[in-house]
């Protein structure tokens, strides 16, 4: 899993991602790329509600269960 | 983010004109604006609020009307100045009296707009809920224990950034909504495998019926060549029958060969247009005579050259002799070198040796020619094929028996034959699912296995879609009850140092914050409790707001104070405090904790309440705009006597 990123989510907001992401299935590598996602939102380097790369990462997110990160 | 406050600006308005920057470049940690009562403390502190929040849109012409100066004022001003992660942000509220309303206009980046138009990394905070925690309002910790807001809630949803997960979840569903629009759903998915299912079910049943349509067939065509051989070997013991069948068979053969070469001709003049309509031939001829009529260059014109040859005179008037006339045409040679009039020239040639071509027939007479051919090949079948059952009726039961079957073979093989043929045609517009078209069913199952690979894909992308929003969802809420566990063990930690040996804990902070064993509590614990709830969320989270608050202290006995001295500095990121004289105890101790970042002010009015403020002024202080002081400096803050004798 990733390491919080200075300026990302609260730990204890990451740590209950991860045990979500564990109990429901979530396969690891998803689950770091959710994190990374939440981590560059909360830090204000990607906006949620707009942009290509935002379209970009939730695509890869949906799709890429199985690939590798 | 990192939100400073850094100056503020009133005028017009009821309470003191104020024109403040703080700091020297960046705002200091700590601020305290020392202000009589009725100089307008409270005034500022709601147009800070409102200037965060935009709330002063939805104002009535009353609320518009109780920030007009006592003395009448048309108009009025408040600007509050902000550092938004480093750059400059001013937002401005203009009060009009008159109309009883006000307009809001910002600054950031890209220039002034003349409305409340916060950035968008601020603009989620624009809540006037959430702005009262940390434009810090007397009622609020009241609030925060009363059961009926979830205020405190709130609050942890937005410095724990829970936030993000909601907005994270939201564009994972806008992103599938811009995905399946107008695709296959759940059920749409079942319909189409179910009717996939279904063709290719049909496909196979027809496919196994027409392998037996064809391994009939060749049974039948088997026996039918042995039985017609016997029959024919039977009646060709006749010396009569062998005679005719031979003449018979020669005139069918002579009919089938000439149907062939008719047919033959026939397919070739339907490559011709001309013969197939007389319409392309006067077509042909408006071609020509416009292709005459054209306007080509005259020196690149090779008809030009060619007419001109032929002529008996010359343009120049001249008689064309032998050798004019040979140089004229070895000339044109040299001259025409345009592929546009050479290609007209072309075109022309060609279409007049259409025109000169009398001898094709027109296709009126190849199809009638056609139609006899075939005519006289059936005449010649049925010729044979009558001599066959002649001779058969007449001769003996075998070679009857024989002829019957021959006659049942046929009409089976004629049956088969024309099964066959509609399980294998080619499809056409008409086939649907109820179509014996073979082909047309294998077209339709490829059709069909394509909709349901994607109505699976899309399946599949939905549930990971889901999964990821429940994953999202649910960490929301466990983050939520971590996080409550986390602030109340905090603020507990911090009640005991605001207020020790008062036992005053802190139960639960959801949906309110929850005392324990305690109904009420006095003005001083309310307000430690607000203080420790606020410190401590201050310092979760990525975001950094200021902390203002009107009268810090009031209703803190001394220690209470001393100890929140002593947390703000470790938690608050800037404080700016509007504060009374009777707070110093307060603001020196601060002072002694941070003494390299903190600003004093003293602001009053120039009016006989304020008469022994101005009678204290240092040499050369002087009001400014309304008749307002405004005193920089620790001293002044600190000594000066808000009475005659330094009574309040």
């Amino acid at each position: 899993m990733t390491a919080s990123q200075p300026g990302g989510l609260e730990a204890i907001v990451r740590s209950c991602i991860k045990l979500a992401a564990t109990e429901k299935g979530i396969p690891d590598d998803v689950t770091v790329r959710l994190l990374k996602l939440a981590d560059d939102v909360a830090s204000g380097d990607l906006d949620p509600s707009s942009g290509t790369e935002t379209q970009r990462r939730i695509e890869l997110l949906i799709k890429g269960y199985g690939a590798s990160s | 983010m990192k939100l400073q406050l850094t100056g503020l600006k009133a005028a017009g308005l009821r309470s003191a004109e104020l024109d403040l920057r703080f700091g020297e470049g960046s705002a200091p940690k700590f601020t305290f604006i020392q202000m009589p009562n009725g100089t307008g403390k409270t005034t500022i502190a709601e147009c800070l609020r409102a200037a965060l929040s935009g709330e002063a849109l939805s104002w009535g012409a009353e609320r518009v009307r109780s920030f007009q100066r006592a003395s009448g004022s048309d108009a009025g001003l408040f600007e509050a100045r902000f550092s938004l992660d480093g750059s400059p942000m001013t937002i401005g509220m203009k009060f009009d009296f008159t109309a009883e309303s006000i307009s809001y206009y910002t600054t950031f980046g890209r220039g002034r707009l003349p409305k409340f138009s916060l950035p968008p990394v601020l603009a989620r905070f624009a809540d006037p809920g959430f702005v009262r925690l940390y434009i810090f309002d007397a009622e609020l910790p009241q609030e925060l224990l009363q059961g009926s807001s979830d205020r405190a809630e709130r609050a942890i949803d937005a410095f724990y950034q829970l936030y993000v997960l909601e907005e994270i979840s939201n564009a994972i569903e806008h992103y599938w909504e811009g995905q399946v629009q107008g695709a296959s759903t759940q059920q749409g998915l079942a319909r189409n495998r179910n009717k996939l299912a279904d063709v290719k079910e049909k496909k196979r049943r027809l496919e196994r019926a027409l392998e037996r349509d064809q391994t009939e067939l060749r049974s039948v065509e088997e026996d039918l060549e042995t039985k017609s051989a016997k029959l024919d070997d039977h009646l060709g013991q006749v010396e009569q029958y062998r005679h005719q069948k031979a003449i018979l068979e020669a005139q069918l053969k002579t009919a089938s060969d000439e149907l062939v070469a008719a047919l033959a001709d026939a397919l070739g003049r339907l490559r011709r247009p001309l013969d197939v309509h007389l319409g392309f031939r006067s077509a042909l001829d408006s071609l020509t005579a416009g292709l005459d009529s054209l306007k080509l260059p005259e020196a690149t014109s090779r008809e030009f050259f060619r007419d001109l040859a032929e002529q008996k005179h010359c343009i120049c008037g001249s008689p064309m002799t032998s050798s004019a006339r040979e140089h004229i045409t070895r000339a044109a040679e040299y001259l025409l070198a345009d592929d546009t009039a050479g290609v007209v020239n072309a075109l022309k040639n060609d279409a007049r040796s259409f025109q000169r071509d009398d001898t094709c027939p027109g296709l009126t007479l190849v199809a009638n020619d056609l139609a006899a051919q075939i005519r006289k090949r059936d005449v010649a079948r049925h010729d044979l094929e009558l001599l066959v059952s002649d001779t058969s009726e007449k001769a003996d039961k075998a070679a009857k028996s024989l002829k019957e079957a021959v006659d049942d073979l046929t009409l089976s093989q004629s049956s088969l034959v024309s099964r066959i043929s509609a399980l294998t045609r080619d499809p056409s517009p008409d086939d649907d699912e109820n179509t014996t078209c073979i082909k047309w069913l294998g077209l339709e199952v490829r059709r069909l296995e394509l909709i349901v690979a994607e109505a699976a894909r899309l399946v599949e992308l939905r549930e990971h879609k889901d999964e990821l929003r429940d994953v999202l969802t649910s960490s929301a809420r466990r983050a939520r009850e971590e996080a409550r566990r986390e602030l109340v063990k905090a603020m507990n930690e911090r009640l005991a140092i605001l207020l020790p040996g008062e036992g005053l804990t802190v139960a639960d902070i959801r949906p309110y914050l929850k005392l324990e064993g305690r109904e009420g509590v006095n003005l001083g614990a309310m307000l430690s409790i607000g203080y420790s709830f606020l410190t401590t969320l201050f310092e979760r989270g990525n975001h950094e707001f200021p902390f203002v608050v009107d009268a810090p202290t009031m209703g803190l006995d001394g220690l209470a104070r001393e100890a929140l001295a002593n947390i703000l500095p470790l938690t608050a990121s800037q404080f700016v405090g509007f504060v009374l004289d009777n707070e110093r105890d307060f603001t020196r101790r601060v002072r002694e904790n941070v003494r390299d970042s903190c600003e004093f002010y003293t602001v009053f009015s120039d009016s006989s309440r304020n008469r022994p403020l101005a009678d204290q002024l240092p040499p050369g202080a002087e009001a400014g705009d309304g008749g307002t002081y405004v005193i920089r400096g620790f001293d002044f803050f600190d000594q000066v006597m808000w009475t005659k004798n330094g009574e309040r």
